[in-house]
């Protein structure tokens, strides 16, 4: 299922859990190994958000 | 080998329902004390696709039907389980204390966009700069702001007067927009949506989603005391 097969509502819950996990939660640090790059989080921030204002304007 | 984990629990265990984690990985429980994290090894970081992000909270899901959790931010992976061990050793008295804090709660998301642009609509700066009428267009900017300021309050106040705590972020661009975390006892889950959904009405030109339970992703950070 693509992004653009969601309804809205659907959009608007990835966009948060986009929000949560990537920006929130517990950090444990200490020895981390490699952590996801920065523009990684950047870029799918903006796909899920884009995705949801598509569909939304899609079905108005 | 690398350890991926994806919370904390106030266990030394996990509930034998969990489903499998990133890349369909079993999902194992690494013990200090008396929590535990929750852990894929042999896992490095994914990228952040949509299927790796549902992987991580499907875990962090399955675990907080059964015992409190603090979800781990995605994309952490440590070296090795004594690492984890000894990270976990190292933070339990404040792990402790956010589990605590979070037990029997669970967090509920609000996002409201306010569709009518009366509330926040901003007008450009005129082209041509004059001193005057850029000070007009400061006033007009601050009367929005303090418009659209009063207007998140009615939907956020009485919404968090139902939460143990809130946080809540305003935007003015594109659009008005209210983004905000409620931690909510789970008795309480069906009357806050309920509120939510009677707010929204009355505000009337607002488009409001309320999504969760999440687990307590936006309360799983140390309160500055």
């Amino acid at each position: 299922m693509s992004a653009r097969d969601l309804s809205p509502e659907q959009n608007v819950t990835l966009v948060e859990l986009v929000d949560r996990l990537l920006e929130r939660g517990v950090v444990i640090s200490g020895d981390v190994t490699i952590a996801v790059a920065d523009i990684d989080l950047i870029e799918l921030r903006l796909r899920a958000l884009l995705s949801a204002v598509e569909t939304t304007r899609a079905r108005q | 080998m690398s350890v991926y984990v994806y919370a904390i629990v106030d266990a030394t265990d996990l509930p034998p329902a969990v489903p499998r984690g990133i890349g369909g990985a079993p999902v194992q429980a690494i013990a200090s004390g008396g929590i535990a994290a929750a852990t894929s090894e042999g896992v490095a970081p994914p990228e952040p696709t949509e299927e790796a992000l549902w992987a991580h909270e499907r875990v962090v899901e399955a675990l907080m039907e059964e015992r409190t959790v603090l979800p781990v931010r995605f994309g952490i992976a440590l070296a090795d389980a004594d690492r984890l061990r000894a990270e976990l050793r190292r933070r339990e008295e404040e792990l402790v204390r956010i589990l605590a804090r979070v037990r029997g709660r669970v967090e509920l998301g609000v996002r409201a966009v306010w569709t009518g642009g009366g509330a926040g609509g901003v007008a450009e700066p005129p082209a041509d700069g004059a001193a005057g009428r850029g000070t007009a267009y400061l006033a007009r900017k601050l009367a929005a702001e303090r418009a659209a300021a009063e207007a998140s309050a009615r939907l956020h106040d009485p919404l968090a007067r139902l939460a143990d705590e809130s946080v809540h972020e305003i935007r003015h661009a594109p659009e008005l927009t209210l983004a905000a975390s409620y931690l909510v006892d789970r008795g309480n889950v069906e009357r806050f949506r309920d509120e939510a959904e009677r707010l929204a009405r009355e505000a009337g030109d607002v488009r409001l989603a309320c999504t969760g339970p999440w687990p307590a992703y936006s309360f799983s950070t140390p309160v500055d005391a």
